[in-house]
């Protein structure tokens, strides 16, 4: 059980922060600044809490390859968390959230057709179809 | 609609970012991973931010009433959530991560009606909960 205990984490953290971020943006902050101060407040504690955990391994940074994987992967990630709060502040918060959580689908596709390490199965079509109509459904019919 | 454009690119994003991060956090701590990629993030939104903010200033939209709410959003999105997926994804995969973390847009939708005022149809109900059960399909049933 401590296993999905980081993942019940994030569950928590990642179901309230799209609705703060959407009180923020009622109260005057625009998607690009709410995610650049969350950018500036993350960064440094990341920072506090690497040098407090152990003697920093910054052998990552030493591997150019690795260390354009993270570079890569934080590009990626701060432009998706923008372009979430860009949704959350132009439609229903759930129904933001409900498509932007489809990116396992995604990465689904990525793994089967572009590095093809994976292959398409029927429950892949299939749950990708339920993924289809049921953002089908949400962006079709919620009230914002 | 372009509220559902912002929100697929997110997921779009994402599910990139995941292929990538699966990688990293194979050979690096959570910690680690996290810090150097928000950095990256972190240059990239700012410049965004700063010639945004040139061209079309909004600064002075906000209330300070909003900042209880930006500072709480960016610690669980970008430092507790992070971390919290990341050490996920190296506890148990990336694949039963991303249908856990899933599971968020039927918390926020439930948060949302009960406490920003939100209103969703049933059938807006029946779209979250198909997608969340189509993301469930679909990363269940990976051969990763």
């Amino acid at each position: 059980m401590s296993r999905y205990r980081y993942a019940g984490i994030t569950i928590g953290a990642w179901s309230l922060s799209p609705l703060l971020a959407r009180v923020a943006m009622d109260n005057g902050f625009s998607p690009l600044v709410t995610t650049l101060i969350g950018a500036l407040i993350g960064a440094p504690i990341l920072l506090l809490l690497i040098l407090r955990a152990s003697p920093a391994d910054w052998s990552t940074l030493r591997r150019p390859r690795g260390a354009g994987v993270l570079v890569a992967s934080g590009l990626l990630g701060v432009g998706g968390t923008l372009l979430n709060y860009l949704a959350i502040g132009s439609i229903a918060v759930p129904t933001a959230v409900s498509i932007s959580n489809t990116h396992p689908l995604f990465t689904t596709g990525i793994a089967v057709f572009v590095v093809r390490t994976e292959q398409l199965t029927w429950r892949t079509t299939l749950g990708s179809a339920l993924i289809v109509v049921g953002i089908t459904c949400v962006t079709l019919t919620s009230a914002s | 609609m372009l509220g559902v454009a912002f929100a697929l690119g997110a997921a779009l994003c994402y599910g990139t970012s995941s292929v990538v991060v699966g990688r990293a956090v194979s050979a690096d701590s959570p910690l680690m991973v996290g810090f150097v990629s928000l950095l990256s993030g972190l240059a990239l939104i700012g410049i965004v931010t700063g010639v945004s903010e040139a061209l079309h200033p909004t600064l002075g939209d906000i209330s300070v009433a909003g900042v209880p709410a930006v500072i709480a959003s960016a610690l669980l999105m970008f430092v507790i959530g992070r971390l919290g997926y990341y050490t996920s994804i190296q506890k148990i995969g990336p694949s039963q991560s991303a249908a856990l973390s899933a599971t968020t847009s039927v918390i926020v939708a439930i948060i949302a009606v009960a406490v920003l005022g939100e209103r969703l149809s049933p059938v807006a109900w029946a779209g979250v909960l198909m997608t969340v059960g189509g993301v469930a399909v679909v990363v269940t049933g990976r051969s990763s």
